[in-house]
């Protein structure tokens, strides 16, 4: 794979998985937001909130790259598995870990499939995650997004 | 180690760049945990991640630091300077990132930097 002469079509794969995991998110973290109480956990809700409009905003703007080269953008699926049970606030934790890891290996190929400043946009993101995803308790690790390449 | 990157293709100086910057970072880390044993709990994440880095960027340990880090006498100072230099370093790393033309040896970087910046972050949350 080269950094200069990536098809067209690889992108457009890497840019449809990454809007997949993207759509998944935004439900997920929404999910997770209506399960949390504003007025006992209020911290919670406002990291739970900030990560649903980053999902949301990189979700347009995946779209957007999409339309752009000219591929139909992948669409949400009507509903996604929520972990469960998420009544408490340790469990909505967990829960929003979950997702910034899972956001963390897409993006982390997305980097891999792209070039230039849509691959420095992706390794911006896959930070972002890795560092969300310790707010919500994540334990952390070397390479997120990356744990393949570690050796046992 | 990504497995299509080797020393002698098109990034093999990016490569050594980043694994001279990372064991240099690494080194300043080991320093000043051993200089101001009170920050060693602090900085065993960074010390951790970077020794995990080194063995998926730079397998074969080849990666040499030129001079012994300088260690402030003051441990706050110290630890500013550890915070600097990662911050750098992961700025270094996504430039590298975005240069590679190898694909794994880009998300190997990028992930490394993600690395740091959760260290950092940790760090930050401990202050």
């Amino acid at each position: 794979m080269s950094g200069t002469t990536l098809a067209s079509e690889q992108v457009a794969d890497a840019l449809q998985r990454v809007l997949a995991t993207e759509h998944a998110a935004v439900w997920v973290l929404g999910s997770l937001g209506a399960a949390t109480s504003g007025s006992l956990t209020p911290a919670l809700l406002e990291r739970v909130e900030r990560a649903w409009s980053a999902h949301r905003g990189r979700r347009d703007r995946l779209h957007g790259l999409l339309l752009d080269l000219g591929q139909e953008p992948v669409g949400s699926q009507a509903a996604y598995s929520v972990p469960t049970p998420i009544g408490r606030p340790v469990e909505v934790e967990r829960a929003a870990a979950e997702v910034e890891l899972a956001g963390t290996r897409a993006w982390a190929y997305l980097v891999a499939g792209t070039t230039g400043r849509t691959r420095r946009w992706a390794a911006g993101v896959l930070a972002e995650l890795a560092v969300s995803a310790v707010t919500f308790g994540a334990e952390p690790e070397a390479l997120p997004g990356a744990g393949d390449l570690v050796a046992g | 180690m990504p497995s299509d990157t080797t020393s002698s293709g098109p990034d093999e100086r990016l490569l050594d760049d980043a694994r001279a910057d990372l064991a240099g970072a690494a080194a300043l880390v080991r320093a000043v945990r051993r200089a101001h044993p009170a920050l060693r709990p602090r900085l065993a994440g960074l010390h951790g991640a970077h020794r995990t880095q080194l063995q998926v960027l730079d397998p074969d340990g080849g990666a040499e630091t030129t001079a012994a880090p300088e260690v402030p006498r003051a441990a706050a100072e110290a630890l500013r300077t550890v915070v600097r230099a990662e911050e750098r370093l992961s700025r270094r790393l996504v430039t590298w990132s975005v240069a590679a033309e190898s694909g794994p040896l880009a998300r190997a970087l990028a992930a490394s930097a993600a690395g740091i910046a959760q260290q950092l972050a940790l760090l930050g949350e401990s202050a």
